[in-house]
């Protein structure tokens, strides 16, 4: 009786002794993980960038403005003159004639002279969708970036459908000269031809103006579309990006 | 029991010890980067002792000289200004866009450059080589023809989304460059905290993976600019994938 007693006193205890042992265990794994994710999360990055700091500073903070007043020597000078001489390198860059921007992301357009600002508004460009007809005609409707020129200007511009339009109405693709293929109006006033079928036109849209909505053209405003139809002259550059 | 109390202080040690290491492993990466910077892009010509307001000319024309490299190019190029705190997009020369930065950080490894080395490193456009982003640099939305006239849907607008995005950017550059651009007063939504998160997943385990070999992680010059959110996004989408930029500190 007496040690069957003590038997179970000595496995209560070690009992005890084992849980306590895994709490503390599981206090110092858990201390030690902590400890491992600060360093980790906090230090190391901290360390990293804060070592440059041992290092001495070697440049000067003074703006270039501020510094240009206090030049004198010939040294100077000439490296204002190199400096003078590139910039004018890359200010001959500017096309001669006015030149439009068209900003695709924003779908707005900037029509420029030289540096100065002529005229701003919102255009429509490509609507970036892939229309699929079964499983070998795809077309894609984005408006094409980098430097482009204007190939030929027209009044009154009629739009030959191209096959997409009739695919996206669900439409039969009617013959090339089709009379069903050409549309008088829809253009707007005036048409500016950018090559490969892409155009600076007006629209029967207006209240999609700003949004990208075309496929592929560049939709203008009817104000905006006469100004930049009576500035930009053939061959001037269209910039889209 | 004394045993035990030896075995945790020696364990303690040991971790005390690793940590220690890594920590000083951290700090020596900064360091080694601007000495490998230095000796990499070392002038042995170019004499350092030169005036503050001579150095600045020739940062200048440094970036004069990358921009001009730029011209070559017929794709948007990036440059950014942070003397004159602008980002702009170039193609050709012609400035397609202007951005004010509204808040700049940069490495603090670049003022502990030799003048020399600051020159050369900067003197030829960077080449971006890998990016992330928190929206699609292009998304195509697919769109199937209709059968018919009736199935024909009538034209519609996509609203822009701009203002539930959280616009934010990392370009990857050659020579260990790193830019970092994002929107102004960042919306903190799920799409920011998965980009933070990100950055920071690829440090961690760049550096975990660094330390654990034992060696000192090398360290990647950066800039982190805050921009408008639309300008950004224009930026982003307008810059081709293995685009050009030229930095101007």
């Amino acid at each position: 009786m007496f040690s069957a007693l003590t038997r179970e006193r000595y496995n209560a205890s070690k009992e005890f002794r084992i849980t306590v042992n895994i709490v503390t265990g599981t206090v110092i794994m858990i201390a030690i993980l902590l400890i491992f994710y600060a360093f980790v999360i906090f230090v190391f990055p901290a360390a990293l960038e804060g070592g440059a700091n041992l290092m001495p500073v070697t440049q000067p903070e003074s703006s270039a403005m501020a510094a240009l007043d206090s030049l004198s020597s010939n040294e100077l000078k000439e490296k204002e003159k190199k400096l003078f001489s590139l910039q004018k390198q890359l200010d001959k860059q500017l096309p001669k004639t006015p030149y439009l921007i068209v900003n695709t992301t924003q779908n707005k357009f900037f029509l420029y002279s030289g540096k100065k600002l002529m005229r701003e508004g919102i255009c429509s460009t490509g609507s970036y969708t892939l229309l699929v007809k079964g499983e070998e005609q795809k077309w894609i409707f984005r408006t094409p970036k980098g430097i482009f020129k204007i190939r030929e200007k027209k009044t009154a511009p009629v739009w030959k459908k191209p096959d997409w339009a009739f695919v996206e109405e669900g439409l039969p693709i009617p013959s090339p000269n089709h009379p069903s293929r050409f549309e008088y109006g829809t253009l707007g006033d005036y048409a500016l031809s950018l090559g490969d079928g892409y155009m600076i036109h007006g629209t029967l849209y207006q209240r999609f103006l700003g949004m990208p909505v075309t496929h592929g053209c560049i939709r203008l405003g009817d104000a905006d579309l006469e100004v930049v139809y009576k500035t930009l002259s053939a061959g001037a550059k269209v910039f889209i990006y | 029991m004394k045993i035990r109390i030896i075995i945790l202080f020696v364990f303690f040690g040991l971790i005390i010890a690793v940590l220690g290491t890594f920590t000083v492993l951290s700090i020596l990466s900064p360091i080694k980067a601007i000495k490998n910077l230095n000796q990499t892009y070392y002038d042995t010509a170019y004499l350092e002792d030169g005036t503050d307001e001579y150095f600045i000319l020739e940062k200048e024309e440094v970036f004069l000289k990358a921009k001009t490299k730029m011209l070559n190019s017929d794709s948007v190029c990036l440059v950014i200004n942070l003397a004159d705190s602008t980002v702009t997009l170039e193609l050709q020369g012609v400035m397609l866009l202007k951005s004010r930065i509204d808040y700049m950080q940069s490495s603090k490894i670049f003022k502990r450059l030799r003048r020399s080395s600051y020159l050369e490193y900067f003197s030829t456009p960077f080449n971006i080589e890998t990016d992330f982003s928190t929206f699609p640099k292009e998304a195509f939305i697919i769109k199937q023809a209709p059968k018919d006239t009736t199935e024909t849907a009538p034209p519609v607008a996509k609203p822009d989304s701009i203002n539930k995005e959280a616009i934010c950017f990392n370009l990857y550059l050659d020579r260990n460059f790193r830019i970092d651009i994002r929107q102004v007063d960042t919306l903190k939504n799920e799409q920011y905290k998965e980009y933070d998160k990100r950055l920071r997943k690829q440090k961690i385990s760049y550096l975990i993976q660094s330390l654990l070999e034992f060696k000192v992680p090398e360290y990647h010059p950066w800039i982190r600019i805050d921009i408008p959110a639309s300008e950004a996004k224009s930026i982003f989408k307008a810059i081709p994938y293995h685009g050009q930029v030229a930095i101007k500190l």
